[in-house]
């Protein structure tokens, strides 16, 4: 696959831009913009990571499951397209890094952790793309609907953990296993429980999820043509 | 005659070292008590400072601990929204322990407990406040008693707290016994200073506690005991500058005023108990109450408004995202012919912006989410009074603590509205923490005893030479100085020179810049009552950012406000 098709091609040129100048612009908005403490006062907006890594995360993980859906008839060019997302999300998510590190003045007092954050919403976007391949591989054979089943995966990956911000306090750690949960937890300080679930949820599920396509596709690749 | 048989005296023996063993065995485990008596003659005002003194007996040796002082702010959370102040530590033994704290939520009961260093409780009290808090600042009546309308406070001389703000609460102190001990009358010099009202009774009984510090506060100098022609003694002199003659009594003075400070003292020229109740009913109407204390609370309150936000600048993100989106665009062009190249530039000009930003960062340009403002107010006279406004912002909640004197406990400027507007304190004797929410603006004060910076030394009897000393270089930013009723800027190229007031330029309320006004504010109630002349000026201190985690910034000012004596 040409390095054009694999970052610009289908979409990608689109969503890179949108990553960029959304959470571009959320940071921007996110500076403080009053002069004097007292002009605090006047105006509501308070200066804070989380809108900026609110939208990041959001962005990544819909561009992680834009690249995954595409998916190709011929089995060779599934495994090619399965085994360029990381890289296709690493290289997204690498291009907001100058963005990240300006991000860090507004977090003095603990410069590593939007580092971190910004670790999380790579991890869990990556494991999103594969998950959202592997799903609408299989939706494909079956022949459904696949940007919906992409959509959903998106859903059940990203906005699913929250629900567990509105259960008791002892499992709310769990809202950690999706990259928004993951990075809103970071940035204020996760628990090692948190920060367990934050990495090794997304890591876990894409390992066995990958491993899974990839033996279905050689399956498909050695299976006698009908 | 029957004689006692020796085994009946072994016995007897046995007993009584069995009976002294238990005694001694009692002492050594006897229980501490603790007692406590809070407000002026178990009275207070709430949301203000007041007297609290603490008993300890019982101990059969001294501790090493802590007497800790609790105030609950909501009954349905008691332990978690509570005002904690440590009152005394260290070796503690048996004896009485004066402390002066704010009283805030009476509605639960004060809780005294005397705590090892261990953590355990060793002994415990609690005072019930509900029927001793008032709404209105009181009347003291220390030393002989006299009832006024039932709600006064009927005190011995002894117990008249040494700190002058536990008199916050009080609308005028009536001092009609001999009152000897110095720290009190320090106390009660530093209040009137700052604004509080002293009504001295004293005829016959005046050498019983006269002193230099008694007779810096009398509206009279030379002051001497004199029979009257109806055999009453009473006290004479000659009136001080600027003191009035309020009432008389057979063509002698009964009644005298004078301002000092902020506050005004009264003299009533014969002991209480020979004025007939119609006179007594006059001196109550003509001595004056207390003002509210004066306090630096405007100065911190307008510091912090204008103190400079720390952050990055606006145009920092804009341009970053700007080359961000440049260089896809650029990228998504250039790939279809150039994709090896094109990629390794992408990468190459990702990496040296992120560096850009990181040096840029490291340029002190990071956000700071506390602000704290600290200022001093010092009234010099013959007292010093000091107090501290302490004004805070933060972006995000924070634990703020605050170094203050020994026992001299901050409390919240504003008397909270709700026990959930109130904020939650912990007192070591010299530090305080309170979690301070996110987006307010919380302020406290407290007190302290300390001098200024500042003397202003007239030269001459008839003041037409002055000199203005700082005992340390400061960065003065206002300096003002009253005198025989106007006000006049001085520069600081004119301190430590002798001046005459034509040196200097007479100012008006309305030419004042916004610096000087706020110092013209602090004084402009009292100082035209007064025969002193006053400096007032106004110090600030660069702001410094201080090695914390959470990033803040931190302005200190003082205000001198001096009284001109003579050389």
């Amino acid at each position: 696959m040409r390095a054009y098709e694999l970052l610009f091609g289908a979409g990608g040129y689109g969503g890179l831009v949108a990553l960029l100048a959304l959470s571009g612009t959320a940071l921007a908005l996110s500076m403080p913009w009053v002069r004097r403490v007292g002009e605090y006062f006047l105006f509501p907006w308070r200066p804070s990571l989380t809108p900026f890594f609110l939208v990041l995360a959001s962005v990544a993980t819909i561009y992680g499951a834009q690249r995954a859906s595409p998916i190709h008839w011929l089995p060779r060019r599934q495994r090619t397209h399965l085994r360029s997302l990381p890289l296709q999300v690493s290289v997204a998510l690498l291009l907001a890094a100058p963005l990240v590190m300006m991000s860090t003045l507004l977090s003095p007092a603990y410069p590593g952790r939007p580092w971190i954050a910004w670790t999380a919403i790579l991890v869990g976007s990556i494991a999103l793309s594969i998950n959202a391949f592997a799903v609408a591989r299989l939706q494909l054979h079956r022949g459904a609907n696949v940007p919906q089943s992409v959509a959903a995966v998106w859903s059940v990956h990203t906005l699913f953990p929250l629900l567990a911000y509105v259960l008791p306090p002892s499992v709310q750690p769990l809202a950690a296993a999706g990259p928004i949960g993951a990075s809103l937890a970071i940035l204020r300080g996760a628990s090692v429980a948190e920060t367990a679930v934050a990495f090794s949820v997304p890591l876990l599920s894409s390992a066995i999820v990958s491993f899974a396509a990839l033996g279905a596709i050689r399956k498909d690749i050695h299976a006698p043509r009908a | 005659m029957e004689t006692s048989r020796p085994g009946n005296a072994n016995r007897r023996s046995v007993l009584f070292c069995v009976a002294l063993c238990a005694l001694v065995s009692l002492s050594t485990h006897a229980q501490p008590t603790l007692s406590s008596s809070f407000g002026f003659d178990h009275q207070f005002v709430r949301d203000r400072y007041a007297p609290l003194r603490v008993t300890l007996a019982g101990l059969a040796e001294p501790v090493i601990g802590s007497l800790i002082v609790k105030q609950y702010l909501d009954a349905r959370a008691p332990e978690t929204r509570a005002i904690r102040h440590e009152i005394a530590r260290g070796s503690l033994g048996n004896g009485s322990f004066a402390a002066t704290i704010p009283a805030h939520d009476t509605v639960l009961p004060l809780l005294v407990q005397l705590v090892a260093d261990d953590g355990a409780v060793l002994a415990s009290a609690t005072e019930t406040t509900r029927q001793s808090s008032r709404g209105l600042p009181l009347v003291v009546v220390a030393g002989e008693p006299y009832h006024f309308d039932g709600t006064e406070a009927i005190v011995a001389v002894n117990e008249l707290p040494s700190d002058c703000w536990a008199y916050d609460g009080i609308a005028c102190v009536w001092l009609t016994g001999p009152l000897t001990e110095r720290s009190a009358w320090m106390a009660l010099g530093e209040w009137v200073s700052a604004g509080g009202s002293l009504a001295v009774f004293s005829g016959s009984d005046f050498y019983q506690w006269d002193s230099a510090v008694v007779r810096a506060l009398l509206p009279i100098e030379d002051p001497f005991v004199r029979e009257a022609a109806d055999g009453l003694r009473t006290l004479g002199g000659i009136p001080r500058s600027g003191a009035r003659i309020v009432l008389s009594r057979n063509g002698q003075p009964l009644l005298l005023r004078i301002a000092y400070g902020a506050g005004t003292v009264s003299l009533i020229t014969t002991r209480l108990r020979d004025l007939t109740p119609a006179e007594l009913t006059r001196i109550h109407a003509y001595v004056p109450r207390a003002r509210t204390l004066i306090s630096a609370r405007s100065v911190a309150e307008k510091l912090l408004d204008e103190t400079e936000v720390m952050r990055p600048p606006y145009g920092f993100a804009p341009i970053v995202l700007g080359i961000l989106i440049a260089g896809v665009v650029w990228a998504h062009r250039a790939a279809r012919k150039h994709p090896r190249s094109t990629a390794i530039a992408v990468l190459i000009g990702v990496i040296a912006l992120t560096v850009a930003c990181r040096l840029y960062v490291s340029r002190e340009k990071a956000m700071a989410y506390e602000y704290r403002v600290i200022t001093n107010l010092y009234i010099t006279t013959s007292f010093g009074f000091h107090t501290v406004s302490s004004a805070f912002f933060t972006l995000d909640p924070a634990v703020v603590a605050i170094m203050h004197q020994k026992g001299a406990f901050p409390m919240p400027a504003d008397a909270p509205t709700s026990p959930r507007t109130a904020l939650s304190l912990q007192s070591a004797l010299d530090s305080t923490t309170l979690a301070v929410p996110a987006g307010t603006r919380p302020l406290l004060r407290s007190y302290g005893h300390a001098r200024g910076g500042f003397t202003l030394t007239l030269l001459d009897e008839g003041f037409p030479e002055f000199r203005i000393d700082a005992t340390a270089p400061r960065n003065v930013t206002a300096c003002l100085l009253y005198a025989d009723g106007l006000f006049y800027r001085v520069p600081p190229s004119h301190f430590a020179v002798s001046l005459r007031l034509t040196d200097l330029r007479q100012v008006s309320a309305s030419a004042l810049n916004g610096r000087e006004t706020l110092l013209y504010r602090l004084v402009a109630d009292w100082v035209k009552e007064s025969a002193h002349w006053w400096l007032v000026a106004l110090s600030e201190d660069d702001e410094h950012i201080p090695p914390t985690p959470l990033r803040q910034k931190v302005r200190v000012a003082d205000v001198d406000i001096v009284a001109g004596g003579r050389s």
